[in-house]
């Protein structure tokens, strides 16, 4: 019954998706913007010039991990076998075709699992709420982001996790790393997780396979470095060995020798000095949106040390910590932990209390959500989804509207405008606090037999 | 008829409970709408327009006048007028002002954003004690409280800051009026009579009349309150009290205006009974069917002349419904809420029925639909909680999408053909008025929608969930359309640099290059944002204040200059500045307006301000060697007054008389006056050749020195009140009104030490009146509790039991019967 049921949907799922996916590329083309494409574009045309060097700067302003460049790749060897260059709606589609597979793609995984937690019906709902859902329809149709992507391989790595299958999730979670930098988040609640439910070894051997797998994908980009050090290591007569500590000594140096991977990602961090880009959190309620200069300035005169930077940094700290603590503290008190819920918990404090936070990063909490919901039964998660959807929505809009001119960015940026900042932000906050308070009832539930405890039917 | 209910302990309690909650959950949502404000402008809450220019900076002045005891004569205002006439109707009469009193002055423009949450707190407080009589359900008085504190009246004239202050005390007024007549309360109606008259006068006049209407409709509804001499005569006599409580406020303030312009004229012809703009009764459609277009601008029905005027009476989320719904329904017949609410339409259409609000004055308004406002949302309340009228429900829900529909449509969709263009829709389309436009469409329909689906899901199925939904809703509604409201206001705002560092802040640190603090000067800022002086401290001739003293008026409007809300000489008035003692003139960075000044020394930046020195500059107080009759002067009809004044002191005929042989005379100002700016330059040497000095100024007036070579008067471009007095070298000597509404004295040839004092006019009489009323208050107070001991053992008065056995006997038959009807229904089925 069960299984019939399972298959009833997931045809009708099909259905929608097989719509979706139709409706989506058809009107990615046509939904033209110039935020990101083209920068995208331009790192499409350096990679196809040069693969595995794409870290030695021919590729302008390249900040992404490189997993994704496989695809990016193919649009430049397009565009030069075909010329996509003066044609803006095959431009479009080109690069917005993998965010648009990824968003049908999470929808189909959020089925999926949902269905191993609850009812067929319910996951088809949730399912169908992420494919509905306006955020993910602006972020990879319009704006032609990968955070879909992320979405993808976050509901593959805390279904491994939850399932108890650590390495599974490891792999899971380098791949997504080394695809969309974001997915570093939650390398906390992976590390937090773990002390909770495994024993020191297994939490050892996912580590260092995590880091190894993620070093090795690596590798290949940091050869064409390492090769021309070496070579002018072994041109000053050094033997092997030698020329190849040389080399790696003064790989350091640069970005893609082999510190590359910590290069990029702590490299691309610290690159937006604003108290907050365009986010609707802690720092935009105070009306610090886009502030360059106050970031590193006192808050309190006299308390030079005590910067909004400064602030956000143990904030940062407090949002990452608290899991950690709490892991331990669940595993000695034998607490229910949900690492659905905790990845949920550390991803939304972090985006709203840590400073330089980007408007997208909200965006990962939704799937969370609706795995809260599916898993929980409450409808508070689901009311807390549509409503975090509605936030993440219009925080993508008003990005996009800020940069249509110049005029709309001075006003939304540093005018009148950027009161709606102040009050979208304050809204967010207050769902924050909404969404805590839905989920203290079962953070401190006393440990059971998971099977009762989720409402698993099988 | 109303309900009567029972005072026990339990109900008391519930009744507090509530009414704490609907302060709390108004105060909440005056805080979402507030906050982004103060976070946005770094602590404090600046909108635009009058309140940015006027509010904060009134009350800043006022807080600080009164704290310092300087209440007689402010220095600040304009020329010089009286301060509690000028700011009676402002600030200083205001329950709210009296509040921030009790905190430092440096906090009061930090204070003007909690306060404003307080006053919206306070409005839905008074709207529920008002409302809780009229309903069983208390939760329905909550949602009353919510669409009155929350009606776009409210959010469109924040803009005004202190109407706020009268919403939030009129309920309560309401609420006194209801418990003397009804419940036989002595004295609370005397007191609110007297807190809302000094509250706001100008306001006081519509409510006193709004609350004859209202006893005047209930006296003749059927089933309602019965006239009775006595009780009629009680209520005469308590207004009465209560206005000779605020006597030592009004009587001042009443001198003080009596001969303002804007108070003169009077509806009639045909501009009693119909608008000058056809697009008005358009407008007041869509005050009652959409959020509020801006004070400033008329986005949605355009030229309907109706900027600033106050026409806003949407209750959010509800609209119109219920109140079509009240106003079909057979049980609303004849009851005094539907002739209130007829009569209150008619006078929205009828201007001249509509400014008997106003004593009939052709400076129209529609303020007044704050009272029409609190019946409207009683009604509704009334309507959704009556489970039995679903037809009348329904209809309203219909008529309301109709007239909603029918008033967006055409405006947003008719196409117009002009200047070779064709374009859609009625409504303006510059500055974003397209967008705001369809944003405030498009939450009139989302409003008409939610209201209806809530209704259709749950009224019947669960109320209670109906009821705890349609306050969610209710409150979303209020946070999306009133944040939209003022933010879309806020953008036409001065920039934070503006009103913060350049203003507000920079008080403390304001002073100019050279100047001496024992010289009395003024200011002028030029396309600068109005009333700047104010905010930096320093008298100055740019002021935008409708209630300043009439002689400002007259002086003026004798010089040519339109005086009407504000003081904007322009630079072409050349003998103004000399005469008013301006001697610096600020001038707008980037701007150039001051490069027709004449005789002007450029002295460097400040604020924001491009800073001159007036060469031209005459101390404050001087004399004439020349004088001309005002008779002759009248006679020849000669512009540039201004300028004559430079040479020739104006002299009514008396004065003439008194004074004329101190100078010489001018018949022909056309020919004996010199107008070029080479004459302005020397008849300003001149008239600084023989001025004051040592000037110093204290709480009761000022002090200053001239010598004199021979017997003459000594002008002083102070604008001329009862109040003054003076004394030279100790001997007291008559104050004289000259130069059309200034003042002069005469001095003696030598050295004169010239003393000037202000008493307010009216003041004392009206103190002791205040007295003698507050006696009057204590004795009804007493009287009242006496007749309280009277009461039965369940709280009411026999009377009162009387009626409420008759209530119970009549609601237990009517029930019966519907329970009878709807059996008998059910057989029928």
């Amino acid at each position: 019954m069960q299984l019939e049921q399972q298959k009833l949907y997931a045809k009708k799922l099909r259905l929608w998706l097989l719509g979706g996916l139709i409706v989506t590329l058809g009107l990615a083309p046509v939904l033209q913007q110039s935020l990101d494409i083209y920068l995208n574009f331009r790192w499409a045309q350096g990679l196809a010039e040069g693969f595995f060097n794409a870290y030695d700067g021919h590729v302008y302003y390249l900040d992404y991990p490189p997993l994704c460049f496989p695809v990016l790749w193919l649009v430049g060897k397009i565009d030069q076998w075909f010329g996509l260059a003066g044609n803006n709606a095959m431009i479009q589609l080109s690069l917005k075709v993998m965010p648009v597979c990824f968003y049908m793609l999470s929808t189909w995984t959020v089925y999926l699992i949902a269905c191993r937690y609850t009812e067929p019906k319910r996951a088809y709902h949730a399912a169908l709420f992420l494919l509905l859902c306006p955020t993910l329809f602006v972020n990879s149709v319009y704006w032609g982001q990968v955070d879909t992507v992320l979405i993808f391989f976050i509901l593959w790595f805390f279904y491994h996790l939850d399932e108890g299958r650590p390495l599974a999730a490891t792999v899971v979670l380098v791949l997504g790393c080394v695809m969309k930098l974001q997915t570093l988040f939650f390398l906390p609640i992976f590390v937090a997780y773990m002390v909770y439910r495994y024993p020191i070894k297994k939490v050892l051997v996912c580590g260092v396979t995590g880091v190894a797998l993620a070093y090795a994908l690596f590798i290949p980009f940091m050869i064409p470095r390492l090769s021309a050090l070496y070579a002018e290591a072994a041109g000053q007569g050094l033997s092997f060995f030698p020329a190849l500590t040389q080399a790696i000594g003064s790989s350091l140096d640069y970005k893609d020798g082999v510190a590359l991977p910590f290069n990029l990602y702590f490299g691309s961090y610290n690159s937006y000095q604003y108290a907050a880009m365009n986010s609707f959190n802690l720092w935009s309620a105070v009306g610090m949106n886009m502030e360059r200069d106050v970031l590193n300035a006192p808050i309190i005169s006299g308390i030079g040390w005590l910067t909004p930077k400064f602030l956000g940094n143990i904030f940062l700290g407090v949002s990452v910590l608290l899991p950690m603590a709490y892991a331990v503290a669940a595993k000695f008190k034998k607490w229910q932990a949900d690492v659905w819920m905790l990845a949920f918990l550390t991803m939304q404090s972090i985006y709203m209390f840590a400073a330089m936070m980007h408007d997208r990063y909200q965006i990962a909490v939704l799937p969370l959500l609706l795995m809260l919901w599916v898993r929980k039964k409450d409808y508070n998660f689901a009311v807390a989804f549509v409503l975090t959807a509605v936030m993440t929505c219009a925080n993508h809009l008003m990005t996009i509207i800020s940069y249509t001119s110049n005029e709309l960015q001075q006003f939304f940026f540093y005018g009148a405008g950027s009161m709606i900042y102040i009050v979208f932000s304050l809204f967010n906050l207050a769902l924050y606090a909404y969404t805590v308070y839905i989920c203290r009832p079962y953070l401190f539930k006393p440990e059971q037999p998971v099977e009762a405890a989720e409402g698993k039917e099988e | 008829m109303s309900m009567i209910k029972l005072k026990n302990p339990q109900l008391q309690k519930e009744e507090r409970l509530k009414a704490l909650r609907v302060f709390l959950l108004a105060a909440g949502l005056g805080l979402v709408l507030i906050l982004p404000f103060i976070i946005y402008e770094r602590g404090y809450f600046f909108y635009y327009g009058d309140f940015n220019v006027q509010q904060v900076p009134f009350l800043r002045l006022s807080v600080e006048s009164v704290r310092s005891g300087n209440v007689g004569w402010s220095w600040l205002t304009d020329l010089g007028s009286d301060f509690i006439g000028s700011y009676s109707f402002y600030t200083i009469g205001s329950p709210f002002f009296w509040l921030m009193l009790l905190f430092p002055s440096s906090w009061t423009a930090a204070l003007v954003g909690p306060m404003m949450v307080l006053k919206i707190a306070v409005s839905a407080l008074g709207a529920y004690l008002y409302v809780k009589r009229y309903v069983r359900d208390y939760d329905y008085a909550v949602i009353a409280a919510l669409l009155y504190a929350f009606s776009s009246y409210t959010v469109y004239n924040i803009f005004f800051n202190h109407f706020i202050d009268v919403v939030a005390m009129f309920p309560f007024l309401m609420y006194a009026f209801d418990e003397l007549v009804e419940n036989d309360r002595w004295g609370l109606f005397a007191l609110l009579t007297g807190l809302s008259l000094l509250n706001n006068y100008f306001f006081f006049i519509g409510e006193a009349i709004f609350v004859i209407i209202y006893y005047a409709v209930r006296i003749t509804a059927p089933n309602d309150w019965e006239f009775k001499l006595k009780k009629f005569l009680h209520i005469a006599a308590e207004a009465f009290i209560g206005v000779g409580l605020s006597a030592f406020m009004i009587l001042p303030s009443y001198i003080g205006i009596a001969d303002n312009p804007r108070l003169e004229g009077f509806f009639n012809g045909w501009s009693f009974f119909v608008y000058d703009k056809t697009q008005r009764y358009l407008d007041i459609f869509q005050s009652l069917l959409f959020p509020p277009e801006l004070p400033h601008y008329t986005y949605f029905i355009s030229d309907g002349n109706t900027r600033w005027q106050s026409v806003a009476a949407w209750l959010p989320l509800l609209s119109l419904a219920m109140v079509i719904a009240f106003l079909v329904s057979k049980k609303s017949k004849g009851t005094w809420q539907k002739r209130l609410l007829i009569y209150s339409f008619v006078a929205l259409m009828i201007p001249g029925l509509g400014s008997l609000f106003y004593l009939m004055k052709a400076t129209y308004y529609s303020r007044w639909l704050f009272m029409p406002v609190l019946i409207m949302a009683m009604v509704s309340v009334k309507m959704l909680e009556d489970r039995e009228q679903d037809e009348e429900r329904r209809l309203g829900f219909k008529w309301n999408a109709v007239f909603t529909l029918g008033l967006f449509i055409p405006v947003a969709l008719i196409p117009v053909y002009s200047n070779n263009k064709l374009s859609f829709g009625l409504h303006k389309t510059a500055w974003g008025g397209t967008a705001m436009f369809f944003i405030c469409g498009a939450i009139a329909l989302a409003c008409l929608a939610v209201s209806w689906l809530l209704y259709k899901k749950f009224y019947h199925a669960d109320h209670a969930r109906y009821k705890k939904l349609l306050t969610v809703s209710l409150c979303a509604t209020i946070c999306v359309y009133g944040l939209f409201i003022l933010i879309s206001g806020k953008t036409s705002s001065q920039s934070t640099k503006e009103l913060l560092d350049d203003s507000l802040l920079a008080t403390e640190e304001f002073s100019i290059p050279g100047e001496d603090d024992s010289e009395f000067y003024r200011i002028d800022v030029l396309d600068g944002m109005d009333n700047q002086g104010l905010y930096w401290g320093k008298p100055s001739i740019n002021f935008f204040h409708s209630v300043v003293s009439p002689s400002i008026m007259e002086f003026y409007k004798g010089i040519g200059v339109e005086r009407n809300v504000a003081t904007r000489a322009g630079v072409d008035k050349l003998g103004l500045r000399p005469l008013t003692s301006v001697k610096y003139v600020f001038q707008k960075t980037g701007k150039t307006t001051a490069l027709s000044l004449p005789n002007l020394t450029y002295i460097g930046q400040q604020n924001g301000y491009d800073v001159y020195r007036n060469e031209n500059f005459i101390p404050f107080g001087f004399t004439y060697d020349k004088f001309i009759a005002k008779t002759i002067l009248d006679s020849t009809g000669i512009g540039k007054i201004d300028q004559v004044m430079l040479q020739a002191i104006i002299l009514d005929n008396d004065q003439v008389v008194k004074y004329g042989s101190m100078m010489q005379y001018i018949s022909s100002p056309a020919t004996e006056c010199d107008f070029t700016l080479e004459g302005v330059a020397a008849e300003s040497a001149l008239r600084r050749s023989e001025s004051c000095y040592n000037f110093s100024r204290d709480n009761q007036g000022f002090s200053t020195e001239i010598d004199l070579a021979a017997d003459n008067l000594v002008f002083f471009s102070l604008p001329y009140s009862k109040g003054w007095s003076a004394t030279v070298n100790g001997q007291p000597v008559s104050v004289e009104k000259v130069n059309l509404g200034l003042t002069a004295i005469p001095a003696k040839a030598g050295h004169n030490v010239i003393r000037f004092d202000y008493e307010t006019p009216g003041l004392k009489t009206g103190v002791i009146v205040s007295i003698v009323s507050a006696v009057l208050l204590a004795g009804l107070f007493a009287a009242g509790a006496v007749l309280s001991r009277k009461k039965s053992a369940f709280g009411i008065s026999t009377e009162a039991a009387g009626e409420l056995l008759s209530a119970v006997k009549t609601d237990a038959a009517n029930e019966n019967q519907s329970q009878k009807a709807s059996e008998t229904e059910k057989e029928e089925q």
